[in-house]
């Protein structure tokens, strides 16, 4: 069985899937590359097969990182790394999101925020500023798991459940409330390697989606912390002194 | 009596000078530009007039009408964002030099900002007016105290000058309220007393609930700014660990003394004194950070105009995002989450602010205990909320999260757990995650 298991959930991304799958061979040796290749009708399909990944096919587009929860069922690695298929990171940049995982991170996550040094802040960056702080993790500023690459160990998905990735906000808020190791690990700017967002002009519907995922985040934490009586790893305590937990 | 502004027209009269003083302290100064005939400077060396502009009697059309009169016209659904727009820009078209005046500047690329007063004598004749009816005033009541006076001026202005008085003119309100103030000072030196006073028009009572804290100095200095304001009455809630405050508040006629029993943060005290005020408009102080009167009244005059909440507009204070506390980081999330991304961090959870007697009906007194609770229960009801003066405040502890949690949870059981964020593309399914 292989110890790294690779998720890239593809929609007609044909123009990158190459490198995206070979970085990700790289990561790790005999590392599993999972394609969930799902409403490609530009031959993607063809493409990750002939690279030699294991290729989910669903006719139809999925939906925004529901890829990322049928890939993750389907790994059977220690260590699940996500990346996107529209965007090449070279394996030397995802290596260290699968060591954090081997040293005993469950979730290693990409520390990266967005433009924060301006006065008004994008919809998503804000919402998952919010969402941190309102967990009692403001040390994570804007890291999420809505931003690719992060990788989990096979206790995180367990405990979160893989159903919940198709969420990102939701399954980070459960792992923050299960108590796993949730860390930022290092920095890649995906702000800059990602086009997509001016390319196909979804920007606005992809806002209020995140946000609105942000919102069921909540939504599952006003629950939860009511029930744990608690509100998470010493949430309240460090709200109330301004720092850091 | 002022006639509607006619005989301002006649030739002249309806200049003022284009300067940041604005003609307002010309007029008081009484010095008054001359015709070409009285030029003074040395011959031959003729200085240009172009710093002269017609003043707004003789220019059409006038940026704003009358507050309250303009807004009524709108139809409802646009009110509220027009208003909050308007009022989210009015910090940054202040100009220090004007802060008195308050007249409106109005900005034009490459060139200094142009501020259109009234004419000189409109002021001077807005003055003698006053003047007249103060000592008018003071003849009928020849043993009355200074206190009276100034309570005697509020009634007079709010005659006068409130939409549909005999004052209120189709003039922008920033004129309207340098006529407002020039009208007061002749009213007080009618009456021969000299009381700090900050005329404000309102059509409704007000009353305002101020928060005591251990610093007496700082609420003298509070409670001296409100006295200055058409105010009915305060509430000075007063908890167990400040019982000296109210000796401080007894030296005020209009303070009223409620014992707040053992400390349980500003805004459950605040909660405490709303629920004893019962006039139109309720004003929200600080005990220890005071704010100037003439800020005050901006919020009073919101409110007054149809506004439900009138939040403080600050900019100051409110650093770039990655500097700013989680506190700011949540409200502004919950604003922008409401559909508020307008407001800011601004919310009930900053002071000052007023609230209008239908928005206290609507959230119940109580729910104040929970600022951000309050201000979400605000905007889900579809209460009119925006901005009211600008004053500097600073935090003086986080709001918890488990408040926050409150404030969307309240908003969610209204409007579901995605709001207004839905999500219509996901196959759930596939995943077996349940759908929201």
């Amino acid at each position: 069985m292989a110890d790294v298991s690779v998720v890239i959930p593809v929609m007609n991304e044909k123009r990158t899937l190459r490198k995206v799958i070979r970085e990700a061979f790289r990561v790790d040796r005999g590392a599993e590359v999972i394609a969930v290749v799902n409403g490609s009708t530009d031959g993607s399909e063809r493409i990750a097969r002939a690279c030699g990944a294991r290729v989910i096919v669903f006719p139809r587009p999925l939906g925004h990182d529901v890829g990322r929860a049928i890939g993750a069922k389907a790994a059977g690695g220690r260590i699940l790394l996500f990346v996107d298929a529209d965007m090449v990171i070279p394996a030397r940049r995802l290596r260290p999101f699968v060591d954090a995982v081997r040293n005993g991170v469950d979730v290693a996550l990409n520390d990266y925020s967005g433009p924060v040094r301006i006065m008004r802040v994008h919809g998503v960056v804000l919402a998952k500023h919010a969402l941190n702080a309102l967990l009692g993790r403001p040390d994570l500023e804007g890291a999420s798991l809505t931003a690719v690459p992060h990788a989990l160990s096979r206790r995180a998905l367990e405990t979160i459940g893989a159903e919940s990735l198709s969420v990102p906000p939701l399954a980070h808020a459960r792992a923050i409330c299960a108590g796993l190791v949730v860390e930022k690990i290092c920095r890649v700017n995906v702000g800059a390697l990602n086009p997509r967002r001016s390319r196909k002009g979804r920007g606005r519907s992809l806002e209020h989606l995140i946000v609105g995922d942000h919102l069921e985040a909540i939504e599952w934490w006003t629950r939860h912390a009511e029930h744990a009586g608690s509100y998470g790893a010493g949430g309240l305590q460090s709200m109330e002194s301004g720092g850091v937990p | 009596m002022i006639r509607n502004g006619h005989h301002a027209r006649r030739p002249g009269a309806g200049f003022a000078p284009r300067t940041r003083m604005g003609g307002v302290r010309r007029a008081e100064t009484g010095s008054i530009r001359r015709g070409p005939s009285g030029r003074r400077g040395p011959p031959g060396k003729r200085r240009r007039p172009a710093r002269i502009r017609p003043s707004v009697q003789g220019r059409q059309p006038f940026r704003r009408g009358l507050p309250g009169r303009s807004a009524r016209s709108r139809p409802g659904v646009l009110r509220h964002r027009r208003r909050a727009t308007a009022a989210i820009r009015r910090p940054v078209e202040r100009r220090p030099g004007v802060r008195g005046e308050r007249a409106t500047v109005r900005h034009s690329i490459g060139r200094r900002p142009v501020i259109r007063t009234a004419g000189a004598s409109a002021f001077r004749r807005w003055r003698d007016i006053g003047f007249r009816s103060g000592s008018a005033w003071r003849e009928a009541h020849p043993a009355a105290s200074a206190e009276e006076a100034r309570a005697a001026l509020h009634d007079n202005v709010n005659h006068a000058f409130a939409p549909g008085g005999e004052g209120a003119t189709e003039k922008p309100a920033g004129v309207m309220s340098a006529a407002i103030r020039i009208y007061a000072d002749g009213f007080m030196r009618g009456t021969g007393f000299s009381l700090p006073v900050e005329p404000v028009p309102l059509k409704g009572t007000a009353s305002a609930v101020v928060c005591a804290g251990r610093n007496e100095a700082a609420l003298e200095e509070v409670l001296g700014q409100l006295e200055r304001l058409p105010l009915r009455e305060w509430i000075v809630v007063i908890p167990d660990h400040a019982l000296t405050a109210r000796e401080v508040a007894e030296r005020h006629a209009r303070s009223v003394i409620v014992p707040a029993g053992g400390w349980t943060g500003g805004a459950a005290g605040r909660a405490l004194g709303a629920a004893r005020t019962d006039t139109d408009i309720v004003l929200f102080v600080d005990g220890e950070q005071p704010a100037p009167a003439g800020e005050l009244a901006r919020f009073l005059r919101a409110v007054d105009t149809g506004m439900d909440a009138a939040l403080n507009a600050r900019t100051s204070g409110i650093a770039k995002f990655h500097l700013r506390p989680p506190a700011e980081r949540l409200l502004e999330f919950l604003n922008f989450s409401l559909g508020r991304r307008d407001l800011g961090v601004r919310s009930l959870a900053a002071l000052p602010f007023a609230l209008s007697r239908r928005a206290i009906d609507a959230i119940g007194a109580h729910s104040l205990a929970q600022p951000a609770k309050a201000h979400a229960m605000l905007l889900v009801r579809g209460l009119r909320v925006g901005l009211g003066g600008s004053v500097t405040w600073r935090a003086k502890s986080d709001l918890d999260s488990r408040e926050h949690l409150e404030a969307w949870r309240e908003a969610m059981t209204l409007r579901g757990v995605r709001l207004t964020f839905p999500d219509g593309r996901r196959n759930r399914a596939a995943a077996g995650e349940p759908a929201p």
